[in-house]
């Protein structure tokens, strides 16, 4: 083994090196998980502007006394030649449990002949059970749903059995969606004649042409406001990434002052180590030793032990994430992944800041070391 | 071989002049055991740092093989304590984490097969195999210091500088020292410091210096090695 290598110094130092690897492995670990926790509330937000990406709804303006979309629209929303198909419905929900607290999960009720197709728009498919029959108060849920709630096929969702459960009625579960729209589906011609649902809206889904989405979703906000509210992809996406933005600087920016303290906490350590081994420094440049093989030595030994203890960290991360999903997470429909660029943005400060603080110290030390301090002291 | 002509290391503290080592004139002469001894504060250190180019000399020449110190330059300079040079100092400063083999090692120019094959058998002359894997703290001061030694002597430098190596020995560790390193005068010279005269009793030639400045010269054993 050669006795200047960074791996020597490491093997030989590990009780000493051991706790600041830790340290930044486990900071790793907190910025990761600040990064897959705020992803995930985000992705359960964007779960919920996903569900116009495959098509716009447009409903009755409600407070102006609207409870359907004027046939006007209805006509001019049929003829547009951005639009491929449009379909009437009535949408509800029910709650589900997530990361981020209690949400809702939309359900569209719509004709028979309308579920081959939306699932198509919606990329779903049925993976257990069947699809509900017409006229009936069946349902077909969303995977994610499903293990949210901890349902199973066949059973009765009823609102009167749980208090916090705000579905109109009672509904049968009869089949299984998975899909990367989360979105459930049920039977219009039932939801249209329940009284659980009288004087529910009834909107209309427009499916864009193929390749005209933009252009669809464009005319579809020019209609009129006072009539019926649009709800496009583009438009609900803008308002989420508006909402969103201050939750993700807020986030930065606590992230920002830890991995300073970290950089700072880094530097210091690295100057202890110094003086540490300013004998050891010392002895190399005064036995002939360049000067740049000796700063390059120890900016290696605090680069890579910065780096190792990073890649850990997401290795670590990632282990724990694994275990919280298998026996908490995937049950509940969702899962955590630290290896997603986002929780990775997170945490790539963490090497390029403690690095550097760490090496500009070892830099500076070295650059103005004298051998000759070390050598003439008598003690 | 190593020689300094008129040549001085001078401190200047405001409009003050402290002269560490004033003109002096050495020759080291090849396979050559050379003594600097004084009390302390008289320059000997000063005068073997600037003989071998950890200092950089205020005044006159120093040069070795006919080159000067002066226009080497920098790297070469570092080049030439690197390959040709030896040093052992009053302190071992071997590297604590390192055992004695690496310690060593640490003096080799490269690390191989041939210069592993040399520490161990530098090992085994100065009767350090069993302590060979053990950490410096795990030594005493005199096999600390003979570890020094050894890792001085791996390269088979020209020169090996000895700056007070007996210093924290008692009489007898310090006597195996300083026959240690007379036995190298085969090789190579070995300029070596000393407050204590006893301890130059295998020297060639002893240089007694007294507030910077050679105050005598004295020959000893015959053997005066090649100019």
């Amino acid at each position: 083994m050669n006795p200047l290598s960074v791996f020597t110094y490491y093997y030989r130092n590990l009780v000493k090196l051991t706790p600041m690897f830790l340290v930044l492995a486990l900071a790793v670990f907190g910025i990761s998980l600040t990064g897959v926790l705020t992803g995930s509330i985000s992705a359960s937000a964007v779960s919920k502007v996903e569900v116009y990406r495959g098509a716009a709804m447009i409903s009755p303006n409600t407070a102006e006394g609207y409870t359907d979309v004027d046939a006007n629209i209805k006509g001019d929303l049929a003829q547009n030649p951005n639009i491929a198909a449009t379909f009437p419905t009535i949408r509800f929900a029910t709650y589900m449990p997530t990361l981020a607290g209690q949400t809702s999960a939309h359900i569209y009720a719509v004709n028979q002949e309308a579920f081959p197709i939306l699932m198509q728009a919606f990329d779903l498919k049925l993976v257990q059970g069947r699809l509900p029959r017409t006229g009936t108060n069946q349902i077909a849920l969303h995977k994610s749903l499903m293990g949210a709630r901890g349902f199973r096929l066949g059973e009765v969702i009823d609102p009167a059995n749980d208090e916090q459960e705000f579905i109109p009625g009672k509904f049968e579960i009869v089949g299984v969606l998975d899909g990367p729209t989360q979105l459930s589906l049920a039977s219009l011609e039932f939801v249209s004649r329940s009284g659980d649902f009288r004087g529910r809206a009834r909107s209309v889904l427009a499916l864009p042409r193929v390749g005209a989405q933009a252009a669809a979703e464009y005319d579809i906000a020019k209609l009129d406001p006072a009539m019926v509210h649009p709800y496009t992809y583009s438009a609900e996406l803008a308002t989420f990434a508006k909402d969103f933005a201050s939750m993700d600087t807020i986030v930065w920016t606590i992230n920002s002052i830890v991995v300073l303290v970290l950089s700072l906490l880094a530097g210091l350590l690295n100057f202890i180590y110094f003086l540490d081994r300013s004998n050891e420094f010392g002895l190399l440049l005064g036995i002939g030793y360049a000067r740049s093989f000796v700063i390059r030595r120890a900016l290696l030994e605090a680069l890579l032990l910065t780096l190792m203890a990073w890649v850990f960290g997401i290795l670590f991360s990632q282990f724990i994430y694994g275990v919280l999903n298998a026996f908490i997470f995937e049950p509940r429909g969702v899962a955590l992944s630290v290896l997603n660029w986002r929780a990775l943005q997170f945490t790539i400060p963490i090497p390029i800041m403690v690095g550097l603080f760490s090496a500009a110290t070892v830099l500076w030390q070295l650059r103005k070391l004298d051998p000759m301090q070390m050598i003439e002291r008598r003690d | 071989m190593l020689q300094t002509q008129d040549v001085s290391l001078i401190y200047r503290n405001g409009e003050g002049v402290t002269y560490a080592v004033k003109r002096a004139n050495v020759v080291v002469r090849q396979g050559e055991f050379l003594g600097l001894v004084g009390p302390s504060g008289s320059g000997k250190s000063s005068l073997l740092y600037l003989l071998s180019g950890l200092k950089t000399a205020s005044e006159g020449e120093i040069s070795f093989d006919g080159q000067a110190y002066r226009h080497l330059g920098n790297d070469k300079l570092i080049q030439l304590r690197r390959t040709r040079y030896g040093f052992i100092f009053q302190q071992h400063f071997l590297i604590n984490y390192l055992s004695v083999f690496e310690n060593i090692m640490v003096g080799a120019l490269e690390q191989s097969p041939a210069a592993r094959e040399r520490a161990r058998a530098l090992i085994a002359e100065l009767g350090l195999e069993k302590q060979s894997q053990r950490l410096p703290w795990q030594l005493s001061i005199g096999q600390r210091q003979r570890v020094a030694i050894v890792r001085a002597l791996i390269n088979e430098p020209a020169i090996i500088f000895a700056d007070e190596p007996t210093a924290s020995l008692d009489q007898a560790t310090g006597h195996q020292v300083v026959d240690l390193l007379a036995q190298y005068r085969g090789h190579g010279s070995i300029v070596f410091v000393t407050h204590d005269p006893e301890m130059l009793s295998q020297a060639d030639r002893v240089i007694r210096m007294r507030d910077g400045e050679i105050v005598g010269e004295e020959k000893r054993n015959g053997n005066h090695g090649t100019p």
